[in-house]
């Protein structure tokens, strides 16, 4: 293939952070519930695939769809969860699941320690093992999967029930919605979700370690949702390509990556908390008028 | 040697009663969950170690940590959370979670990566009780520690200002109509907590005799576990978890060699006792 | 048979004994008020029929059924749609959204179901016809954040309605509301009362009570002190004596 190894990786790493972006989008944007341990879920994901493929000798594809399965079963404990503690506490117990599930990849002899696990190998179609091209369009296919599940909640009834929910709860339990039912759905998805995302991530990588999970990467996810606009699909997927690229692009605030990061963050909840491409965003409502003056003389005519 | 644990442990409660005292002023009238505290927590121990290696003095560095602190608190509340109160409570939170690193990462480049030893000699010696012999600066930790809270009891309980954080943090619409100063009550929320967490910063770099940028990653959270098994904007049911933990966690780590790494147990605590009582472990039951 | 009855309804909250010994008929086709002093029990009354407390003990009957026990989402879709004391609208979504929410319950049941398009030209046509009722069919697209109070309690009827409920119950829909604003909820209360919807309401606002209602109850501490039609009730002495204290009605 012509494109650079590089580029291709960067391509791959973009795309796993899109699909992140997006499937917290369905808990904490559509449905408004605080997860701040989305990283735990992705970890799940990893783990599990690393797991089943090296000590259960499992195909790629049979272990994906595990990976997705146990993300998601886990997302619907949480999800329970979410339905008895509320708002701050449980953005407390979502940040506390990530510490838990990272200690327990870190202590459990099962999970390799701090080792981790090695030798995950790649997925193979048709008998040929993927190379860094072949990971590229599965991650493609992966993101597109996530863009197509959240364009179907959007405007679904489901979508609409989660922004009631978001809304206010009470008044949308006596709108006739069971919100119980649909937290947990909505958990459940989104961690499910999270968790192909990490089964594709370990088979990249070949190797993870239980760093790769920890909570400063819930925080670079929830991030790139709300830089970009949570509650949006354009949103996470911007905010995804925006903050996983510009440490590409600009290799020299490499070191200042934190700092960068950091003020960024508070930037923008200071001048525009909906995101970039949010609800009410400065930049969303310009493109629009943009678009409402070619439009006008055209209707005219 | 149990003795010993055991001294060690009310050391680690007391300082983490200190940290998130702050916290738990800030959550009792704004609400939000103050995680940048954990930012101003390890200024406070660098702005005392640099004082303390110019000028000697360690009452000198605990005093300047303590102002220096106190305004960031204050500029912090001023800039960031004041004007985003009226967003949704994530917006809040996530700034917080914003600033956090952003001063982590300052101190990392300021200071650089690697830890700086804090080799201040205390006024104090050996102090023998029955089996447990407790060095003199874990006798400084825990006095300036008992003085803090006595000082933190005496202004929450007993001061005008106190008594009016304790009002608008139980129902501020009353508060304000009664005549409360909400903005001077949640300004001297910031200046005060912070001072405190400034001073726990020191102390626990002397304790640990280590400073260094990241110093507030696990305080950050794991004081926001201890905040809500409080109840959530609760002076005492704070202390009593705040304390509570420091034992656990040294007791377990120290004999059972429990099977949880030590960071653990307070987030295995919160998620137990959260889903046994969701209003946490001293908060009041609205139903 | 009664289309909504409570049976000795009792809630308590500790040692506070919020609704005691409450037993409430409320035929269809009729307009009842619910009345009484601040702290009186209504809205506890009010909540716990609709499911949001449960009964401390006691039954509460609805078309033929008990209700008492169930959540709140599917009392709503058995046929009772409500209204908030502060008026609680879903604050970011479009009045559109607000009544497609509600009227989209009745897909939440399968799992096909409720994946299928909220806004085709069919159920929007639906949500028109609801706000049109209101008269709130030209603001379609705004935000509910952008509505007037009074607007907001029109667009949280609006909402109720979409359950095509059998009984509405409205929490001091008049609460904060002009004048004129008022005699239009009444003139919306009527038109729905003639088109078959059983009303309940707690009201403060006396005018509108005793102009719109068939019978009233009322309340204090939680019990029911009298009930009546509107010329009984305000003849009746426990009422005035509830109301403006015993010395007034013992002079």
């Amino acid at each position: 293939m012509a494109i650079p190894a590089y580029y291709v990786t960067v391509g791959i790493v973009t795309g796993i952070y899109i699909i992140l972006a997006l499937s917290l989008n369905i808990i904490t944007g559509f449905a408004g519930q605080p997860n701040l341990g989305h990283a735990a879920f992705f970890g799940i994901g990893a783990y599990t695939l690393a797991i089943l493929t090296t000590q259960f000798g499992m195909s790629f594809w049979l272990a994906l769809l595990a990976a997705a399965v146990a993300s998601g079963a886990v997302g619907s404990i949480l999800g329970l969860i979410s339905l008895r503690v509320r708002e701050d506490f449980l953005a407390i117990t979502t940040i506390g699941i990530n510490f838990v599930v990272v200690s327990i990849f870190l202590y459990h002899p099962f999970f390799g320690q701090a080792f981790g696990i090695g030798g995950i190998p790649a997925p193979s179609l048709f008998g040929v093992a993927f190379g860094r091209t072949g990971f590229l369009a599965l991650v493609a296919a992966a993101v597109l999967l996530v863009v197509w599940v959240s364009r179907r909640i959007e405007g679904s009834w489901f979508g609409l029930a989660l922004e009631s929910l978001r809304e206010d709860e009470a008044a949308a339990e006596a709108a006739g919605i069971d919100t119980r039912r649909f937290k947990v759905i909505a958990f459940t998805l989104g961690t499910a979700l999270a968790g192909l995302a990490g089964g594709i991530y370990a088979s990249f990588m070949t190797f993870i370690s239980p760093g790769d999970f920890t909570f400063p990467l819930s925080i670079t996810i929830l991030c790139m949702a709300v830089v970009g606009g949570l509650g949006t699909i354009r949103g996470p997927v911007a905010g995804a390509v925006i903050l996983s690229l510009a440490p590409e692009i600009f290799r020299f605030v490499m070191d200042y990556r934190l700092l960068v990061y950091g003020g960024l963050l508070v930037l923008m909840m200071r001048v525009q908390p909906t995101g970039l491409l949010g609800r009410d965003s400065v930049l969303v409502r310009r493109w629009q008028r943009l678009i409402a003056h070619r439009r006008r003389p055209l209707s005219a005519s | 040697m149990l003795a010993q644990q055991f001294v060690s442990g009310i050391v680690i409660g007391g300082v983490y009663a200190l940290i998130a005292m702050g916290l738990t002023l800030v959550y009792g009238v704004l609400r939000i969950l103050h995680v940048a505290h954990a930012a101003v927590y390890a200024t406070g121990a660098y702005v005392g170690l640099i004082t303390f290696q110019r000028t000697d003095n360690l009452w000198l560095g605990l005093a300047a940590a303590a102002v220096f602190c106190g305004l960031f608190g204050v500029m912090i509340h001023r800039f960031v959370y004041g004007p985003l109160l009226d967003q949704p409570r994530i917006v809040p939170l996530i700034a917080s979670i914003g600033l956090f690193i952003f001063s982590q990462d300052f101190l990392r480049l300021l200071f650089g990566p690697y830890a700086m030893s804090f080799p201040a000699s205390v006024p104090f010696g050996l102090l023998e009780l029955g089996d447990a012999v407790i060095p003199g600066r874990q006798v400084f930790i825990l006095a300036v520690t008992a003085v803090l809270l006595a000082l933190t009891w005496y202004v929450v309980g007993r001061t005008r200002l106190g008594l009016a954080w304790t009002a608008v943090s139980q129902d501020a619409e009353t508060a304000v109509a009664m005549g409360v100063n909400v903005p001077r009550v949640v300004a001297f929320n910031f200046l005060f907590g912070s001072s405190i967490a400034a001073i726990a910063g020191i102390l626990v770099g002397m304790h640990y005799n280590s400073v260094y940028p990241a110093m507030g990653e696990m305080p950050a959270y794991k004081m926001l576990a201890v905040v809500v098994l409080g109840g959530l904007g609760s002076v005492p049911g704070t202390v009593v978890a705040a304390f509570l933990l420091g034992l656990v966690e040294t007791l377990l780590v120290g004999f059972a060699g429990f099977v949880l790494p030590r960071d653990a147990i307070a987030f295995v605590a919160l998620i137990a006792i959260l889903l046994l009582r969701p209003e946490g472990l001293f908060g009041r039951s609205d139903a | 048979m009664p289309l909504l009855e409570t049976r000795g309804l009792c809630k308590q909250f500790g040692g506070l004994q919020a609704v005691k010994d409450v037993n409430l008929r409320v035929e269809a086709g009729e307009i009842v008020g619910i009345i009484g002093p601040n702290g009186a029990g209504k809205s506890t009354l009010f909540n716990t029929i609709c499911g949001v407390y449960r009964p401390s003990s006691g039954e509460i009957w609805f078309a033929g059924r008990p209700i008492h026990g169930l959540r709140p989402n599917r009392i709503a879709r058995l046929g009772i749609g409500r209204t908030f004391q502060a008026s609680r609208p879903f604050q970011q979504l479009s009045l559109e959204a607000n009544v497609l929410s509600a009227y989209g319950a009745r897909f939440h049941g399968g799992w096909r179901a409720m994946w299928g398009r909220a806004f085709t030209p069919q159920h929007r046509e639906r949500a028109r016809a609801l706000l049109e009722l209101v008269g709130l069919a030209e603001h379609a697209q705004t935000e509910a954040r952008h509505l007037s109070l009074g607007l907001q309690r029109r667009l949280e009827i609006a909402r109720a309605l979409a359950l095509e409920p059998r009984l509405l119950m409205l929490d001091e829909p008049a609460a904060g509301i002009s004048h004129e604003e008022g005699q239009q909820l009444m003139a919306l209360i009527r038109k729905l009362r003639d088109k078959g919807t059983t009303v309940l309401l707690i009201e403060h606002n006396m005018q509108m009570v005793m102009n719109l209602c068939d019978r009233i109850e009322v309340l204090n501490y939680g019990v029911q002190i009298a009930a009546g039609t509107p010329g009984d009730i305000a003849r009746h002495p426990d009422v005035i004596e509830a109301y403006l204290g015993k010395e007034v009605a013992g002079a």
